[in-house]
């Protein structure tokens, strides 16, 4: 079977001499300027480059950036399709389980 | 025309005026009646909607400070204190990547207790005013992040601390206490 990869490098996205992602605007023009929402369903994986010189990605930023996928794929379904890579300091684990915490508990009070 | 009708009916006269004027007054007082009765019956629907309506907006204040606010002014108080002792956090002589790292996890971990705790339960209530609330957190969250992370800001210098984090804490409770004084009751969820 053919994988399909969707390679994001954030240092596309990066605003110039900052080493954090933050804030839900910066995370809906990401989120749109990656195409992430429309390139998920086409392909098997989604792979995510951090810069090794990024610090810390906020939930805030996360929450905006990763809510469509999130709420299509669910938390699991997520994990298994999107994969962060960074050789940095920064660990983005608990930012991104904060992130996939929040955007479903919305879901939950918007239902 | 009144004076081509008289010239033909010569009996008509002052009293038959009389009486058609009686039945105009009649009609005038049945209207008046009617609006005064439509426009009373208006008034009060519109005063018991209004009463009910505060009834019920007492009833959510009350339930919101009884269910909501008393049982977790401790949560509020944890977070805001616990993010005031970051400066005893930090190490005067050093201030290293991953001690900005570590002080970065302790406010991601603070906030993550303070959202789960108090700020989700909001939506259940109000959601302007969860929306509201959690702005209010990222704000707090997002520009603490940007300054830890500043490599241009030291935070080991009082003056900076202050300006950078400690007002900027003091700034987010600010907010927050007003948000919740101006919360009315007002809106369902």
């Amino acid at each position: 079977m053919d994988n399909k990869q969707y390679n994001i490098d954030l240092q596309n996205y990066r605003t110039p001499k900052s080493n954090v992602f933050i804030g839900r605007l910066r995370g809906k023009k990401v989120r749109e300027d990656s195409k992430i929402d429309e390139n998920e369903p086409l392909v098997d994986k989604i792979v995510i480059s951090i810069p090794n010189e990024i610090e810390s990605i906020n939930p805030s930023f996360l929450e905006e950036f990763l809510f469509n996928i999130v709420h299509r794929l669910g938390s699991a379904g997520f994990k298994q399709k999107v994969t962060f890579i960074n050789d940095g300091l920064y660990k983005i684990e608990n930012d991104l389980d904060e992130a996939i915490d929040r955007i479903l508990t919305e879901e939950n009070a918007l239902a | 025309m009144f004076q081509i009708y008289f010239s033909q009916n010569p009996e008509f006269g002052l009293k038959e005026l009389s009486q058609i004027a009686q039945v105009i007054i009649a009609i005038a007082n049945l209207g008046l009646g009617y609006y005064v009765f439509i426009y009373s019956r208006g008034k009060d629907q519109r005063s018991e909607k209004h009463s009910s309506n505060l009834y019920e907006q007492n009833i959510r204040l009350q339930w919101f400070k009884e269910l909501v606010l008393q049982p977790n002014q401790i949560t509020i108080k944890r977070y805001f204190d616990n993010l005031e002792k970051l400066q005893d956090l930090i190490n005067p002589n050093k201030l290293d990547s991953q001690d900005r790292q570590n002080l970065s996890l302790y406010i991601k971990t603070e906030t993550a207790y303070y959202r789960k705790n108090f700020v989700d339960l909001l939506k259940g209530i109000d959601q302007q005013l969860a929306n509201d609330v959690k702005e209010n957190m990222d704000n707090l969250f997002d520009s603490l992040t940007k300054s830890l992370f500043d490599p241009n800001i030291n935070l080991k210098n009082s003056i900076t601390y202050e300006k950078e984090i400690q007002s900027k804490i003091a700034s987010s409770y600010n907010n927050l206490i007003s948000l919740i004084y101006n919360y009315k009751g007002l809106n369902a969820r």
